[in-house]
């Protein structure tokens, strides 16, 4: 797997969606930070569909400062504008009652970064906030997520995140 | 200040010790005390002196570090692995570590500025002497705001500066020196040493500009500076063309001097890129000035330069590489970037030209600033009629479709771009015959060739997105010269409604170039608060993308905004070194307008500008070790700083938290009582994502405890007007900055009055805001 892996630990690939689904079960109070990428169009859909849906079966919060703000607010209450350095900062603070205050996250899922930025606040995250996992579901291996998906063609991430919805429904 | 050295030699002295002979007596500077100030607290501090008020800022504007490299292997107890709590051999933690790198960057960056200081000033005495005089203009009295406030002098000759860099050097190899393993270990101690360099680093910077702006030439606080040339397209192609790089200006200079002095002026192109060219354009304003940074190659591989002249600082370092593929002369000029190249400082002029113009070498070493100017207009001269075969452009539009049928779509061109570019699927379009997805990467390129670096077919990836349009052929604008400093009639204008928030705020844009979406965002963000008549700066590499986008009419935006420090005022203080202008201007109000003392008064004036004044920095594409030093003086000064999503990589944000209120409360100076103020400046270094939510993050970031409520109304209406804009809504932190029902907007009063009860908002007090008990006038 190319990355650029900046230490002796890396994110557990994600190969195939059930093991997302798995995860994401099993994850405990869910933050979806989602940045400026997710106003992207993918050949099917709109990255903004799957991001919204993914949200609502897993009940979790969505903070952005994307100007996709607006759009995710006509589909879901449950959305903060928040920068991802402010949320993430306050992530690691394992006392923080999180944007709707009722108590601290255990995972949060980072889609629709540049790729670099997303990699320093997933490591700042890795080194700094140990009490919570994070998961990466953006199109390029991010080797400081606790997991990610591996690097994969515009095609193969949207039928990944097709089937993760579908999967998540049932 | 004055300084005289003093020698006295006696063959013979009769004295009550008795009879003296073939005395001599050197005393190396006697100092005459000019200054009618007083001295304040803090003369030339150590590292520990400041180290309070450094502690009061990061307690509030905490770290959030993002380790770039989690191992650690600056000594032979590693490679460590800090990552996960773990810690080195030595017992640095992760946190520390990254503190520690960001000292060293800094150290270099500040370093890289003093030491480009200390040549200028050598050679502006040699050529000038070294009792020539300070003088910025007749508006100014302050002529150095950096330098009395940090050392306690006031500079009054060229010999003065040199005392002011002695004080720099001192400083740095102390806070060089903690970074050595087994010296300090807590983290917020290397951010507090962090500050010290920045604040050293706008010293540095001071003197190198005033010290050129006073002897050179350049404009003095002009409002008006002249309107130069700016763009690849405003070089005249018939005549021999010379390209000058970097950072220090003397050898452009000295090019200058050297065609006025042969009555060449005019026959021959001179152009620059990077600060040098603002320099040299700020020398004379003939010169013209290419582009930033990402322009080095472009313009290269156009073919046109026939003379390439580097100095030092933000060359890209293969750049001689670039020069032979298209039979260039390259002329290195500076100790720092040597480039392996023979030096030929000591030999007569006529046989390095004879040399270069037969072939026998294809570059040279010269420390003469005065020989380059000779050698590079000689070599231009003649051998610009030998290369038009070079001048045509890197590569034509049916190469570029040639070329590109050789991909071999493996993606490690996507992969390796720092910007994710689409690039393998626009060559692959580009094989089709449609160039346009090509030529549409052109302003988000930086022209760092890591694409080409990777790509298995060896295609001139970064010549194919260059030539796939003329958009670089046709670039033809206007920038206003550098002016330099701020004049003090300026400040006392414009002091009161900054302070009380009648002027929303001063915003400067400054820095590099590693733009994540392209130079249109800088622009347009400038834009934006020049029409909203907010104060707008600008400097370095950020001050020439602001003059590389047009309006309908045609005009750039130094041509439709006046260059005076005024609302609505669009201002290029210069170059990189010109950064402390800006900070200046921050001081000058502390001291011009509300006359708070200013000679080695650190704390109070950083606790005045923190509290009072409005001004943001915005780097939007900061690169460089330099940058992140400037960042940090701004910062000890209570001004925040905020960068683009690859500012990200300089590992650590100071982030305050808006959502616990204990970190807010600032002592009322009236009462001594302790006072919520609101999380006002938010943070003082953070990276945002995209230009939509800095914006908003720049009207944020401008208010200030202090506001009166005019201004504070004033300043809420920019900042919900902008988040309304973008994201469609009220901004849901708006509670936290109204104080009194009197700072809200007015024509927003139902809605901000219903979501207020909402949120259970209550009035609160203006307070008049220090951080330092010492100002409190009168305790309760």
């Amino acid at each position: 797997m190319k990355a650029e892996v900046p230490g002796t630990r890396k994110a557990t690939v994600i190969e195939k969606p059930e093991l997302a689904v798995e995860l994401l079960k099993q994850a405990g109070r869910i933050l979806v930070i989602t940045g400026d990428g997710v106003s992207m169009d993918l050949p099917k859909r709109p990255l903004l569909d799957y991001v919204v849906e993914i949200s609502e079966i897993l009940n979790a919060h969505i903070a952005t400062s994307s100007t996709a703000y607006a759009k995710i607010r006509k589909r879901l209450s449950t959305v903060t504008w928040t920068p991802p350095m402010e949320v993430s900062h306050r992530a690691a603070d394992p006392e923080w009652m999180g944007l709707d205050g009722k108590g601290p996250y255990k995972t949060v899922v980072f889609i629709g970064f540049p790729y670099y930025m997303e990699w320093l606040i997933l490591t700042g995250l890795k080194n700094f906030a140990q009490h919570i996992k994070t998961i990466s579901l953006d199109r390029f291996y991010q080797p400081n997520a606790s997991w990610s998906l591996r690097n994969m063609s515009a095609n193969e991430w949207e039928q990944f995140l097709e089937t993760l919805v579908d999967k998540l429904k049932t | 200040m004055s300084r005289k050295d003093l020698y006295v030699k006696l063959r013979e002295a009769t004295t009550t010790l008795g009879v003296l002979r073939d005395v001599e007596i050197s005393i190396d500077r006697v100092i005459y005390e000019e200054f009618e100030e007083p001295m304040g607290p803090t003369p030339t501090p150590s590292i520990r002196v400041l180290r309070n008020w450094d502690h009061i800022l990061l307690k509030r504007y905490r770290p959030f570090y993002m380790p770039f490299c989690e191992l650690c292997c600056l000594c032979t107890f590693g490679k460590c692995d800090l990552s996960m709590g773990k810690r080195g051999a030595c017992g640095l933690d992760m946190a520390s570590q990254q503190s520690r790198i960001v000292l060293l960057a800094c150290c270099i960056g500040a370093s890289t500025h003093t030491s480009h200081a200390k040549h200028l000033i050598e050679y502006l005495i040699e050529r000038y002497g070294r009792d020539s005089p300070i003088d910025l203009s007749e508006g100014i009295g302050v002529e150095a705001p950096i330098t009395r406030l940090v050392t306690g002098m006031k500079p009054r000759t060229l010999r003065d500066l040199e005392d002011v860099l002695s004080y720099v050097d001192n400083q740095l190899i102390h806070l060089l020196a903690s970074t050595h393993t087994g010296q300090e270990g807590d983290a917020l101690d290397f951010e507090s040493k962090v500050l010290h360099t920045g604040m050293l680093d706008h010293l540095a910077m001071e003197v190198a500009d005033i010290a050129q702006i006073s002897v050179m030439g350049f404009p003095k606080s002009d409002p008006d500076a002249p309107l130069v040339d700016l763009g690849f397209g405003t070089v005249d192609r018939s005549k021999p063309v010379i390209m000058v790089v970097g950072h220090n200006v003397p050898s452009a200079a000295s090019i200058v001097d050297y065609l006025i002095e042969n009555g060449l002026l005019g026959q021959v192109e001179v152009t620059g890129l990077c600060c040098t060219a603002h320099d040299a354009a700020r020398y004379n304003p003939r010169t013209k000035i290419i582009g930033p940074i990402s322009w080095q190659v472009r313009y290269i591989r156009s073919g046109l330069p026939d003379v390439v002249v580097v100095d030092e600082q933000c060359i890209r370092t293969n750049l001689i590489d670039e020069a032979r593929k298209v039979g260039a002369v390259f002329i290195a000029t500076s100790e720092k970037n040597c480039q392996g190249l023979r030096d030929r400082t000591e030999d007569p002029a006529d046989e390095i030209v004879k040399d270069l113009i037969g072939g026998r070498e294809d570059g040279v070493l010269i420390f003469d600033p005065e020989k380059v100017g000779e050698v590079a207009v000689r070599v231009a001269m003649t051998l610009a009629s030998k290369r038009r075969k070079y001048k045509e452009g890197a590569i034509s539009k049916d190469a570029i479709v040639e070329q590109a049928k050789r991909c071999v779509k493996c993606m490690e061109c996507l992969r390796t771009c720092p910007n994710n570019l689409p690039i393998m699927d626009a060559v692959n379009a580009a094989a089709k015959g449609d160039l346009s997805l090509l030529s549409s990467l052109y302003d988000q390129c930086i022209g760092c060739l890591k694409c080409e670096g990777v790509c298995r077919a060896k295609l001139p990836i970064h010549s194919m997105i260059v030539w796939a349009d003329d958009v670089f052929e046709r670039e033809t604008f206007k920038i206003r010269s550098g002016r330099g400093a701020i004049r003090d009639t300026e400040i006392r204008a414009v002091g009161g409604p900054i302070v009380f928030g009648e002027i929303p705020g001063v915003v400067a844009f400054v820095g590099c170039a590693n733009y994540a979406y392209g130079g249109r965002d800088v622009y347009e963000m400038a834009e934006e608060f020049a029409k909203r008549r907010y104060i707008v700066l600008a400097s370095g590499c950020a001050a020439m993308t602001l003059g590389m986008y047009k309006d309908e009419e045609g005009k750039t935006i130094y041509e439709r905004f006046p260059g005076s420090f005024d609302a609505g005022g669009v201002i290029n203080v210069g170059s990189c070194i010109s950064n402390p202008h800006i900070a200046g201007a921050a001081i000058k109000i502390a001291n011009i307008f509300a006359r708070r003392p200013l000679r080695a008064n650190y704390e109070e004036i950083a606790d005045y500008v923190l509290n009072r004044v409005g001004a943001v920095g915005v780097a939007w594409g900061a690169m460089s070790q330099k940058a992140a030093s400037i960042a940090s003086g701004f910062w000890r000064l209570g001004i925040p700083v905020i960068v683009g999503p690859h500012g990200s990589k300089y590992r650590r944000a100071l982030l305050g938290r808006s959502d616990r209120e204990e970190d807010w409360f600032v002592y009322d100076a009236r009462t001594g009582e302790k006072v919520y103020c609101g999380p006002a400046p938010e943070h003082l270094f953070y990276m945002a994502e995209g230009k939509e939510e800095a914006i908003v993050m720049i009207a944020k970031l401008c208010m200030r405890p202090n506001d009166t409520t005019k201004g504070r109304a004033i300043k809420l209406s920019h900042y919900i007007d902008l988040y309304r804009k973008f994201y469609d809504a009220l901004p849901e932190d708006v509670h936290l900055f109204v104080r009194t029902m009197a700072d809200i907007p007015i024509t927003m009063k139902d809605e901000i009055l219903a979501f207020l009860k909402e949120k259970g908002w209550r009035e609160k007090t203006i307070p008049d805001p220090t951080l330092l008990p010492r100002l409190i006038r009168r305790r309760e």
